[in-house]
């Protein structure tokens, strides 16, 4: 050996170390691959979920919109109603800080009922009473309300239906 | 499956570079290839689920976790304490290949390598056949630089002195 410490490193270095055996390598193949298999396995059986989830499965608001679509339309208009009620009683009793501030409101414009429809409900008989005519009368009733300042304006329509009973002597 | 299937598996090159390196490493602490080669895998497996993209400049944690595999099973099997008389008599598996002609020097480097302190010795080995830097063995095995530098030129020199007493005994 050399003393020299460069050439006796080299020497060291030189010297091979023995290689495993070949039941090493492929044990780890077996374990490191089935992983990496398994994992595309999973991997692509999420793709394909997603896939099928996101062609066939409806999504959240398709699958309530057609159950709620009534409503909302409900509940908007009768928002709509609640607003313009509110606003009408507050318009007939303004508040003290209404007043002292004098800002303006929204001021009524037009109320107007259009007839839809008239539909003859047949004859009947009350109780003691001359028979009778029953009409249905359709109507809607349309409030219009604008803003002084802004130029806003509110459009609130009131479908209502009557049923009127005209005596028949009266015919 | 066809080996070429694999090639460019990073694990595949890993193996392929340090397998013989890594044996050796292991052998440090466990002296039968068999033990050995279980060390290994379990490492290898271990580091390569845990670090799939991992490239060379992770390969200190490579060692690192055979180190800890290595001290691991000595635990668990409370090897440590016969683990001096094995590796003392245990020269029917060489650390290093025994090619023909460097086998003398193989023999007597194997020799030696037993003689050195543990803590020495890893040091030289992952320089020596690890081709590590003195950063990247601080780094897998904890230690300061500066503390495995010395280790290593304690080692050196301790490797030497034996090897030179070898030969005057041969002679």
């Amino acid at each position: 050996m050399n003393t020299n410490e460069s050439e006796f490193e080299a020497e060291l270095r030189a010297i091979r170390p023995v290689a495993p055996t070949l039941a090493l390598r492929e044990s780890i193949a077996r374990q490191l691959p089935a992983q990496h298999a398994l994992a595309t396995v999973e991997t692509r059986a999420a793709v394909i979920s997603r896939r099928e989830a996101d062609v066939e499965a409806p999504g959240f608001f398709d699958r309530i919109l057609p159950d709620l679509r009534w409503a909302f339309a409900g509940a908007l208009g009768a928002t709509a109603v609640f607003l313009a009620m509110s606003h009408f009683q507050t318009a007939d009793v303004p508040t003290t800080a209404a007043i002292t501030a004098a800002e303006p409101d929204f001021g009524p414009v037009e109320i107007s009922r259009d007839l839809v429809a008239a539909e003859d409900g047949g004859v009947v008989y009350e109780d003691e009473q001359e028979p009778a005519r029953l009409v249905r009368y359709t109507t809607l009733e349309r409030h219009v309300w604008t803003h002084p300042v802004t130029g806003a304006r509110l459009e609130v329509e009131i479908p209502r239906e009557d049923i009127v009973l005209v005596p028949l002597a009266m015919q | 499956m066809p080996d070429s299937l694999f090639d460019e598996e990073p694990w595949r090159t890993c193996y392929a570079q340090l397998a013989p390196k890594l044996l050796l490493f292991a052998r440090q602490w466990v002296a039968s290839v068999a033990d050995a080669e279980d060390v290994v895998q379990a490492a290898f497996v271990k580091f390569w689920r845990h670090r799939p993209d991992a490239g060379p400049e992770h390969y200190p944690l490579l060692y690192a976790a055979v180190r800890t595999c290595a001290l691991d099973l000595l635990r668990t099997d409370s090897r440590r304490g016969r683990r001096e008389q094995v590796v003392a008599t245990d020269f029917e598996e060489p650390f290093f290949d025994p090619a023909i002609e460097r086998n003398e020097s193989s023999e007597l480097i194997n020799a030696a390598l037993l003689h050195l302190p543990d803590s020495q010795r890893e040091v030289l080995v992952l320089r020596i056949w690890g081709e590590l830097s003195f950063a990247d063995i601080a780094t897998t095995l904890g230690d300061s630089i500066n503390t495995v530098a010395s280790r290593y030129r304690y080692a050196l020199d301790a490797l030497r002195r034996i090897l030179k007493s070898h030969e005057y005994q041969r002679v």
